[in-house]
């Protein structure tokens, strides 16, 4: 894990200080609103429909259970007992005070994190796979590479204010759990026919008000010019970007009206002004930071050891479908990546109180290494753990409301917090996560159903990423009214789609009976259990969806 | 008949608060000032915005009337008055409004 130096203190530190000035400012009156605004805006503090939010970065997800215990302490100290895991891997406190923000920045730069650029027109929080470094598909460690961005774009003057805010997502598996596609600049670890590592830029992608796949302007970058290629991409978008529309001024728009092509000839001119100036990445520079990664100890294990026994699978059946469902193959023999479903029926996804993440934290540091990952679906992932601990740990996480064997699941519901909470959202989102949650608390219902997606938006900004939900839902106004679109079909994995609306807008009360029709409609037409909800959908079209939901009341 | 009243959060830890007849600030809609002339309601915003050392971001809010009650029109203000949902509420984490409704200032 990257560890900071004494000039990543300072920042960190001198920035805390900062904000404490500001913040006095503000309550004394030198400072109006207007002045103060965006000064907390590139602090991470936002101003919400009841509160303040301040959104904590954690860079490509990846926490430590010190950070975690830091959290848990700030969530009970100044929050009201609890924080939220977002759609960018970051952490969110939904009540701080004024005052106490500073006061939080210092507990924050205490165990080395902040909430610099988690808001903003700027490069945000660099998202990656949480399986990163563990995955058996991989090609490299996505997270050095993600470091050496976070590094690059941190106060980068040039790019401080742009035209719009800016997403970065890394992969560096072959499977894409990062959601490249729906990024501003989306990066995929690539090898050549050569065998030499290198990096395919996916540019304009995302979701929001105008949802694009990104295309690949270029499949492949050679290693060294990772930063100054971004650098080029930032150049050409900073100088051609709108900014006299808010809503046509992101990157995905620049490059839809340019063409992919036109716009990567654009960048390739600016990177050849570039590619051998300061931002060439030297090998040595890539080992630094390739050294901060470096695997855990892991033992070496023996065949006995890497098994924890087909008769306790057959005889535990709760245990069975966890390990069904919530682990997964990693790289190094006897481990296992173990996802944490951050899903309880009692909280809103991915709301975790203070004294779980205390506890997260004891487990991480008694089974996986004492590290953690924040995942885009606002679950939490141990990467390494050992097999023959699989059942201590399962027992562990079930007592902590953390083992429902849903990952990828229909309960396993991706969800903004809406109107509940937010300033620019139409429409509750979390009371409909918790009523279809409710609906499908059958778990044998539930996988029986396959791998299944949702994901909940309350407005069309799609922080709740229901573009690409398999079954997708977006809150709408309606006259003052909360209304939902249904949307099916989409994904943001290898074979990226973007959901179509099925139909009329829907309300609160008709969205729960809609999504468990369109559910029924898909076990009636599959070919068999082997056909996702996706695939079937692919295949049918949404008009055997479309007359199950609106048979009553035609669309 | 439209009647509008004055809502802002509060400076210091982002509370909804409504602007009440005798200039003070509540959590409770129940006592905001609510106004049916357009011109004494714009009047008021603009006083409100004089007042950056307690509040952020004033604005008008349609309500409507029922006998005394006011009611938020639509669901974001229904929201904003009632806080989050039910479930936080239950668990502790929403700070108390006025549990009994004052009878509104109609101007």
């Amino acid at each position: 894990m990257y560890q900071y130096d004494a000039f990543d203190q300072r920042i960190v530190e001198e920035r805390a200080a900062q904000f404490r000035d500001q913040v006095l400012r503000r309550i004394d009156g030198r400072l109006t609103e207007d002045e103060f605004k965006p000064l907390r805006l590139q602090n991470g503090l936002y101003m919400q429909l009841h509160a303040y939010m301040m959104r904590i970065a954690v860079p490509y997800g990846l926490l430590s259970s010190t950070q975690v215990r830091k959290l848990a302490h700030i969530a009970r100290t100044y929050d009201k007992g609890y924080a939220h895991l977002t759609t960018r891997q970051n952490v969110q406190l939904n009540w701080p005070k004024l005052e106490d923000v500073p006061k939080i920045l210092d507990e924050l730069a205490e165990v080395q994190m902040h909430a610099i650029q988690t808001s903003g027109n700027c490069i945000r929080n660099i998202t990656s796979d949480p399986y990163a470094g563990v995955a058996q598909d991989e090609i490299e460690d996505p997270r050095p590479y993600c470091e050496i961005l976070r590094q690059w774009s941190t106060f980068h003057p040039e790019f401080a204010f742009l035209p719009r805010k800016f997403k970065f997502a890394v992969t560096g598996a072959e499977t894409d759990r990062a959601a490249i596609a729906v990024h501003d600049i989306g990066i995929r670890v690539v090898r050549n026919e050569a065998g030499e590592v290198g990096f395919a830029y996916y540019v304009g992608g995302g979701q929001g008000r105008t949802p694009l796949l990104a295309p690949c302007i270029n499949p492949f970058v050679k290693r060294h010019d990772l930063v100054s290629y971004a650098e080029a991409v930032l150049r050409v978008y900073n100088r051609l970007g709108r900014r006299d529309n808010k809503f046509k001024a992101r990157i995905k728009i620049l490059v839809k009206q340019t063409g992919a092509e036109e716009f990567a000839r654009l960048v390739d001119e600016e990177h050849a002004k570039i590619a051998d100036g300061p931002l060439k990445l030297r090998d040595e520079d890539i080992a630094h930071f390739q050294r901060f990664f470096r695997p855990p100890p892991y033992e070496v294990l023996t065949n006995g050891d890497t098994t924890f026994g087909a008769a306790l699978l057959g005889k535990d059946r709760d245990f069975a479908r966890w390990v069904d469902h919530n682990v997964a193959e990693h790289r190094v023999p006897g481990y296992a990546i173990v996802n944490l479903s951050v899903k309880c029926h009692e909280l809103p996804p991915g709301d975790i109180t203070d004294a779980q993440l205390d506890q997260v934290a004891d487990l991480a540091d008694r089974y996986a290494f004492g590290r953690v990952v924040v995942t885009h679906r606002q679950n939490l992932v141990f990467p390494d753990v050992k097999r023959k601990d699989l059942p201590a740990l399962h027992r562990e996480l079930a007592a902590l409301g953390f083992a429902t064997p849903n990952v990828g699941k229909l309960t396993d519901v991706v969800c903004c917090p809406g109107l509940d909470y937010c300033n620019l959202a139409n429409a509750r989102s979390i009371s409909v996560a918790q009523d279809l949650t409710r609906r499908f608390e059958d778990l044998a219902k539930v996988h029986e159903l396959g791998d299944l997606q949702l994901n909940i938006s309350g407005c069309i900004n799609a922080c709740g990423h229901h573009h690409v939900g398999h079954i997708g839902i977006l809150g709408i106004d309606k006259g003052g009214v909360e209304h939902y679109q249904l949307m099916l079909g989409g994904s943001s994995g290898d074979t990226a789609s973007l959901g179509k609306v099925l139909g009329r807008a829907l309300t609160h009360d008709e969205i729960g009976d809609a999504v468990e029709k369109t559910v029924l409609a898909y076990l009636a037409h599959r070919k068999d259990e082997s056909e996702s909800f996706l695939d079937a959908y692919r295949r049918l079209g949404p008009n055997p969806f479309k007359e199950a939901v609106y048979e009553a009341h035609p669309a | 008949m439209a009647h509008w009243i004055v809502t802002a959060n509060r400076l210091s830890d982002g509370a909804v608060v409504y602007l009440r007849g005798d200039r003070g600030w509540t959590g409770d809609l129940q006592q905001a000032r609510a106004l049916d002339d357009t011109q004494a309601a714009d009047d008021l915003l603009a006083w409100a915005k004089g007042q950056e050392a307690v509040i952020c971001d004033p604005y008008l809010c349609e309500v409507g009337l029922e006998g005394a009650r006011l009611l938020p029109l639509s669901a974001r203000e229904r929201i904003r008055a009632e806080g989050p949902r039910p479930t936080l509420q239950r668990l502790g984490y929403l700070p108390q409004r006025g549990a009994e409704p004052a009878r509104a200032a109609v101007g």
